[in-house]
């Protein structure tokens, strides 16, 4: 499958630098899986080193594959076994999507309004992002872009009325002692990097997708999503302090804090900025996962892929939300870390790899 | 044909957007309680929650705000037993203050606060102060509207003796190991109401109030005190001066067990009053500044109470040493504190 539709490289990397940031959005003790958020910000260093090695294998993949997608590679390396990889990125692609609505459906029901229908917030939210999805990968690009303005401005002013508020001795010391968890809360940013396995497909469609062009993004991708989390931990840190602890959605409680002028909060602007993001990102996933559908089944189904999909995101979603057991399998940390290690990582390398050894048997 | 088909659809789907998704949730104003003030009392193993909310009544345009009590085992159940005896449905976004009762803050209240730091309505900004006896008691007052006492909680830089104290640090400092949380106290004289001292607590309880003019010290040592007039002796006259850009260093280190702590007071001081000689003057006024935060200091750590982060700053200068400190709170009590100011008129 060799795209048509293209976006530039710049587009491709604020799509994904929104769709981290909005999984930054809902970072916390609880989410983190850490007792303490102040590991966050050295996490962030490490995770940033960790994150460009992770990108290696997927780079590499781009660089020898001529515009294929991973799902292509897959099908030229495993023939009609190639299949295989088309699912596993669909799978993973699906539960990265469940994941996130069922996050945005939990900061709704629990912090916002506890009187909302999830199915009316679900079914709103998948239904603008099929639409999104429908338009394809160029028009979510152009409106990455105007998101993405939106979410900057959003970000400056937070951050300007939030720093007369923040107070350094709310910051903790790091020690040795502290690697443990540092180490555990680099794992978890490692396994929110579902970005990458979405490269793997949308680099090539990357107008002027040269070298150079796709490596300054990756570089200016990594830095800006690891610099904003480590600044916005520090910020929240230093503001909250000790009443972190009693906080389940910390980023949201500091926008409350955060007043500008006559407006007492701030939470309502940021509220919005993150909509549109969580449009971005759900929108994205579901064009992917339906691009490995339409890998699958080929072109008979491929007009009503992001329908398909929309519909199995949303049952799935509600059927995780209503069952514990499967909730608590979703959130788990290390399963997402190995699925996100697998797909970022293992299958690339494994296509580079195999590519490598039939080309110099060929030779 | 099909052009028309797509805008009738996009139409029939607004209009069941504008129908059903209405931000108000179908609530009119007059169906709601729109806290404006909240004091919490704890008397005989029951929570008393007095309420001050926005009087939404048509039929009495001229009162401004109704007050109302309720009780119960929890906060949330003493609201509610509220919305049982008037049928309002509460929005607590609007609170301005929570006033707390001086019976509560002796028992504990982070009990109380849980359901404030939860509750997804609940501003994290809103203001703490503690009711010097009942909070019901200053709710209840002739005359008082909530506007009175959020006024009151806001003076900070008007009068410098009142403690502005955001539910969010309040809570912080209750939580936090070593800190020891203040707000301001909050009394009635002659039914007027008025700031009056600080409130120090250990963990979530009550355990010490100080006067106005320890408040004002306790301010000046944490660097949020803007003294609008405090007055000093002058060639035999009283001389009246106000302190800006107020500004606190505080460095502290442990040597062989004993809290070494240097304050360092450094402002803008005016006086409006005539007088010649300012090199005698800035010494009055550095003399005045010394005593008041030597005061509070004495004051505060006579009972342990670390009111101005000392712990927090020893954690940062000294980690090691830090946790190496079991007892604080004696640490504290015997510290050895040394305050120096200097002013510039």
């Amino acid at each position: 499958m060799k795209p048509f539709v293209r976006v530039s490289v710049c587009q491709l990397f604020v799509m994904l630098y929104i769709s981290r940031m909005v999984v930054n959005v809902t970072y916390s003790t609880h989410t983190a899986d850490t007792n303490n958020l102040r590991y966050g910000v050295i996490a962030s260093i490490v995770a940033l080193a960790a994150t460009f090695i992770m990108i290696l294998p997927v780079y590499a993949m781009f660089t020898t594959s001529n515009g294929r997608t991973v799902t292509d590679n897959g099908y030229l390396v495993f023939k009609k076994f190639g299949a295989v990889v088309a699912v596993i990125y669909g799978l993973y692609f699906l539960w990265i999507l469940i994941n996130t609505l069922s996050q945005f459906n939990i900061m709704v029901t629990k912090v916002l309004n506890p009187s909302a229908s999830v199915l009316v917030l679900s079914l709103a939210v998948v239904a603008a992002s099929m639409y999104g999805a429908y338009k394809g990968i160029e028009a979510l690009g152009r409106a990455s872009t105007v998101i993405f303005a939106f979410v900057l401005i959003a970000l400056i002013i937070l951050l300007c009325t939030l720093l007369p508020k923040a107070d350094v001795l709310n910051l903790e010391p790091i020690t040795p002692k502290d690697t443990p968890d540092i180490l555990n809360t680099v794992l978890n940013m490692i396994a929110k990097n579902s970005c990458i396995p979405a490269m793997a497909v949308l680099l090539p469609f990357a107008r002027g997708n040269t070298k150079n062009g796709v490596k300054k993004g990756i570089v200016s991708w990594t830095f800006a999503v690891y610099l904003s989390t480590a600044i916005l931990i520090t910020i929240i840190t230093a503001v909250l302090g000790d009443y972190l602890k009693t906080q389940v959605f910390p980023v949201y409680t500091v926008t409350a804090i955060a007043s500008l002028g006559v407006t007492e909060r701030l939470d309502g602007l940021f509220l919005g900025v993150w909509t549109a993001g969580m449009f971005v990102k759900i929108s994205l996933f579901i064009y992917l996962l339906s691009a490995c559908v339409k890998r699958i089944f080929g072109e008979v189904i491929s007009r009503w892929s992001i329908l398909i999909c929309g519909v199995i995101v949303l049952i799935t979603a509600m059927a995780i939300s209503a069952t514990d057991g499967m909730f608590d399998l979703l959130f788990d940390n290390y399963i997402l870390l190995c699925f996100t290690l697998l797909t970022a990582v293992v299958i690339p390398l494994i296509l580079v790899v195999t590519n490598k050894i039939k080309k110099v048997g060929k030779g | 044909m099909g052009g028309y088909v797509k805008k009738i659809f996009l139409l029939v789907v607004l209009a069941i957007c504008v129908c059903f998704m209405q931000g108000c949730n179908s609530k009119q104003l007059n169906e709601r309680m729109i806290i404006q003030g909240i004091g919490i009392d704890y008397i005989e193993d029951e929570y008393k929650v007095t309420v001050m909310y926005m009087n939404t009544d048509e039929g009495q345009q001229d009162i401004t705000h109704k007050t109302t009590v309720g009780s119960g085992r929890t906060v949330t159940e003493a609201v509610a037993s509220i919305v049982s005896q008037n049928g309002l449905e509460p929005l607590y976004s609007h609170n301005s203050f929570i006033l707390l009762g001086n019976g509560l803050c002796r028992e504990g209240v982070e009990e109380a606060m849980e359901f404030f730091a939860g509750y997804y309505q609940c501003r994290p900004s809103v203001n703490v102060l503690t009711a010097e006896n009942e909070a019901n008691e200053i709710m209840m007052l002739e005359g008082i509207t909530p506007r009175t006492i959020s006024d009151i909680a806001d003076s900070e830089n008007a009068d410098g003796r009142t403690l502005a104290m955001p539910m969010y640090i309040f809570m912080s400092d209750i939580l936090n190991e070593t800190t020891t949380a203040c707000t301001s106290v909050i009394t009635a004289e002659n039914d007027v109401p008025r700031s009056d001292g600080v409130a120090l607590f250990k963990g979530d309880k009550l355990i010490k109030t100080l006067g106005s003019s320890d408040a004002m010290g306790v301010m000046l040592v944490r660097g949020e005190s803007d003294i609008t007039a405090e007055v000093i002796p002058l060639d035999g006259k009283s001389k009246s001066f106000a302190l800006s850009q107020e500004n606190t260093e505080i460095n502290v280190r442990v040597e062989k067990g004993v809290l070494y702590c240097n304050i360092f007071i450094k402002g803008e001081a005016t006086v409006y009053e005539y007088t010649s000689t300012s090199k005698e003057l800035e010494g009055k006024i550095e003399e005045r500044l010394n005593k008041i935060a030597e005061n509070a200091i004495s004051a505060c750590t006579e009972s342990g109470a670390d009111v101005f982060y000392l712990g927090k700053r020893l954690r940062q200068s000294d980690y090691e040493m830090y946790c190496t400190i079991n007892d604080w709170s004696s640490l504290i009590k015997n510290g050895v504190y040394t305050v120096s100011s200097e002013v510039s008129l």
